[in-house]
């Protein structure tokens, strides 16, 4: 198995002095579907940030062989995509189709080139209908598809979805999921929705405090750190029953 | 604020199309060479901000409410010259989308808000924005920027012969006077919540003597621009002015006022003493100009002592 | 929001829809340049001024009281003005005025209503508007929605905060932190567009899907309009 993305020990620390990082250690093979979880703020966003690129930290992250350095962003970039957790801040052009050709226009291509990679990705994620769509006039689920398909217009290796179903209802996140099922694209899923990161990956790992404590199957680790909703659910359900 | 189509004369609006549009492009070279695309997203996400901001009403008592126009508050947060390009943008939006303000009106509304009034904003706060007397410089700047933009535009109109009593013109000045103060009230609540929030959002101007020269001079001019407005000797002076310049259009129905007009051209008198009036306005500008440049060596000197 | 409705009937079809926004930009300016200088007495040249403006409406399959309702915008500071020039014993000048920036708004009206905003842009550039002022009007007209629609929520959140405050201070103060709170989500949403940008390889510069095609059609529209305008200008 290759490993696409390999990070020995990274320290990161904010310009305040806060440490966000430390110490992290992470490999991602061809093909794999990984879950991050954590609590908020335990650097789960950070740490995925420093795989493109937009942050820097000490120690060493190589994306498909590539160390990510200020020389290499451009092409370490086109092979690892990402997927921001607001879809308003990531379609930011007039219409959906030229939000989805910025990608390829970036990495070289002509217009034409450019305007056919994106229909084709759009088909992949079913949108073809919202070409010439303004992103306001889309519903949630909508634009984080076109978000999803604007990254994969660019034909990377890696996927990263940074808290993917926020905002989406029920079917909108089986529709999300039956997209993603189908992509042969490692994935690295940050969510807290432990049912969908189950239905999607095998393997998880699990954020602390800027450190990366714990690695191995979902399960496992949804179980050793008592991550899945429902017991908390039925404590509420249980405490509100106290009340009255 | 906004100027219609077909208010201004058009040897007015012509002259501040032929001013604005080359100034404007000019600015955007400079800033092109340094900000390259990256900074678009935050100038045009800030503009829809201000627009966006339009929309809070602020209570200032007698069942009024006002609310922000905005050119302080962008030229101390973005920097004057970004803040320059965005109300810019934000007048032709409003002009083509909203019809608020002409479009041949284009010229004369970008140099009056866009270009005179944050630069007037921004003055006092390159002079005395970085010290301690931070909130009346931030008032000074938001007060000065309505005023300013408010003065150019009676002007304008003024002198595109549109009829303007003295109750008019003074009931104008008056609705600019309290915009101006709620522009200021509005400004310093503002940017005092926002340096609460995150002290990065708000610059500090750096301080240099050539800059605070240019400053001084450049307020010097401003206020001279509202004060010779409101000081000349009435605004029918204004209008004349702009008959007899040929700026103000002329109707064969002009009849009253004309012969008005015509008699004082043919006694010479009113001539010289308009003459005489603009000459002693210059000379104070002058005066106001030459003191402060003295003021801000005086002040540079000390600095680097 | 006003310009949701201008977005609705600009994306309609028409053969005016159709023609490239060049094309009616230049036609506008030939016609408020036309209008600003015909004089008030030559009411004959107005009224077919304005007879052309109407004849568009219906051509671009706009509604035509919507169109003429939204277009009054501008009457109430023309109406004042007007009213002011009338009583001072110059009633030609009034009816000019008012009905000169009535027929002017109402052709801008008549091109933003027949072309999306992103084509009038792209329309502007060809024509020669610096690129940094377009792409800027493109990022402020897309967020301008979104960006509005939080103000509206933190408008309705504050008054159901406020209860029944009489005092004015803290009512001022709670407005200005509002507007403090929407200034920062909205800087940060301005970052988070510029990491979304960088994330998809962003080089500093943008580059267009460039589509916009000038037709005989177009080429057509603009020089009999012109001529038209032009020769009962000269009457």
């Amino acid at each position: 198995m290759t490993a696409v993305i390999q990070v020995r020990d990274l320290h990161f620390r904010y310009e305040d002095g806060t440490q966000a990082l430390e110490a992290v250690n992470f490999t991602l093979n061809a093909g794999e579907t990984v879950a991050v979880f954590g609590a908020n703020g335990s650097g789960k966003t950070t740490f995925v940030l420093q795989l493109n690129g937009i942050l820097c930290g000490e120690g060493s992250v190589s994306v498909c062989g590539l160390p990510v350095k200020k020389e290499t962003l451009a092409a370490v970039r086109s092979k690892i995509g990402m997927v921001f957790q607001d879809a308003d801040e990531q379609l930011f052009m007039p219409t959906v189709l030229e939000d989805v050709a910025f990608g390829p226009l970036n990495q070289g291509l002509a217009p034409e080139q450019a305007t056919t990679r994106a229909k084709l990705a759009l088909e992949q994620a079913g949108l073809s209908h919202t070409l010439n769509k303004a992103p306001y006039h889309l519903s949630a689920g909508e634009k984080r598809r076109v978000a999803l398909a604007g990254v994969l217009a660019m034909q990377p290796e890696i996927l990263v979805l940074d808290e993917p179903t926020t905002f989406l209802d029920p079917p909108a996140q089986r529709n999300l999921l039956d997209l993603l099922r189908d992509l042969r694209q490692a994935k690295l899923i940050v969510t807290h929705n432990t049912r969908f990161a189950a239905a999607l990956a095998n393997r998880a790992v699990f954020f602390e405090k800027g450190k990366l404590v714990a690695d191995g199957p979902v399960e496992e680790i949804v179980q050793r750190y008592d991550w899945a909703y429902s017991p908390l659910a039925a404590d509420f359900r249980y405490s509100a029953q106290r009340r009255f | 604020m906004h100027i219609p189509d077909n208010f201004l004369s058009t040897p007015v609006w012509a002259t501040f199309d032929a001013i604005s549009l080359p100034a404007v492009a000019l600015m955007v070279k400079r800033a092109s060479r340094q900000l390259e695309d990256t900074r678009v997203p935050l100038l045009g996400v800030m503009g829809a901000f201000v627009f966006a901001a339009q929309m809070i009403n602020f209570p200032v008592g007698v069942g009024t409410s006002g609310h922000l126009v905005g050119g302080a508050l962008l030229a101390c947060t973005l920097g004057p010259a970004p803040a320059v390009l965005v109300m810019t943008v934000i007048i032709a939006i409003q002009a083509f989308v909203f019809q608020d303000g002409g479009v041949l009106a284009l010229g004369a509304n970008v140099f009056n808000m866009a270009i005179a009034g944050v630069l007037a904003g921004y003055l006092p706060i390159q002079i005395w924005g970085a010290g301690g007397r931070r909130r009346r410089a931030l008032f000074a700047g938001a007060v000065l920027s309505v005023m300013v933009a408010g003065s150019l535009a009676l002007g304008e109109l003024l002198i595109s012969g549109v009829v303007m009593p003295r109750a008019v013109i003074l009931t104008a000045v008056a609705l600019f006077a309290v915009s101006a103060l709620i522009e200021g009230a509005i400004t310093v609540s503002v940017v005092g919540a926002l340096e609460k929030l995150n002290t990065g959002f708000v610059q500090r101007p750096e301080r240099s003597p050539r800059r605070s020269l240019a400053a001084l001079g450049g307020s010097a001019l401003a206020l001279g621009a509202v004060g010779f407005l409101f000081a000349s000797t009435a605004p029918d002076g204004i209008e004349r002015l702009g008959i007899q310049l040929g700026l103000a259009t002329k109707t064969a129905f002009h009849a009253p006022l004309a012969d008005y007009t015509i008699g004082y051209f043919g006694a010479g008198y009113f001539g010289s003493a308009w003459l005489r009036k603009a000459t002693a306005g210059l000379a104070g500008l002058l005066l106001i100009y030459a003191v402060c440049v003295a003021a801000a060596r005086w002040i540079g000197r000390e600095k680097s002592a | 929001m006003h310009h949701v409705l201008l977005d609705r009937w600009s994306q309609r079809a028409s053969a005016l829809h159709a023609r490239d926004p060049r094309a009616k930009i230049i036609v506008l300016l030939v016609f408020l340049i036309v209008l600003a200088t015909t004089p008030v007495q030559a009411v004959v040249m107005v009224g077919i001024q304005a007879a052309l403006l109407a004849a568009a409406v219906l051509l671009a399959g706009l509604p035509f009281a919507g169109v003429l309702a939204r277009a009054a915008v501008v009457l109430p500071f023309s109406l004042t003005f007007g009213l002011i020039s009338w009583l001072a014993g110059e009633p030609l000048r009034a009816l000019a005025l008012v009905e000169k920036s009535y027929l002017s708004t109402l052709a801008v009206l008549l091109v933003v209503g027949t072309t999306p905003l992103p084509r009038l842009l792209s329309g502007l550039e060809a024509l020669g508007v610096p690129r940094l002022l377009v792409l800027v009007a493109q990022f402020l007209y897309r967020y301008l929605f979104v960006i509005s629609e939080q103000a509206q929520h933190m408008r309705v959140a504050a008054a159901c905060r406020q209860g029944s405050s009489r005092h004015r201070r803290p009512r001022f103060h709670a407005a200005a932190g509002a507007l403090a709170m929407l200034f920062a989500r909205s800087y940060n949403r301005a970052e988070g567009v510029h990491r979304a940008m960088l994330a998809r390889a962003f080089t500093g510069r943008f580059s267009t899907l460039g589509s916009l095609r000038f037709g005989a059609v177009d080429g057509l529209f603009v020089v009999a309009t012109s001529l038209f305008l032009v020769l009962v200008r000269l009457q």
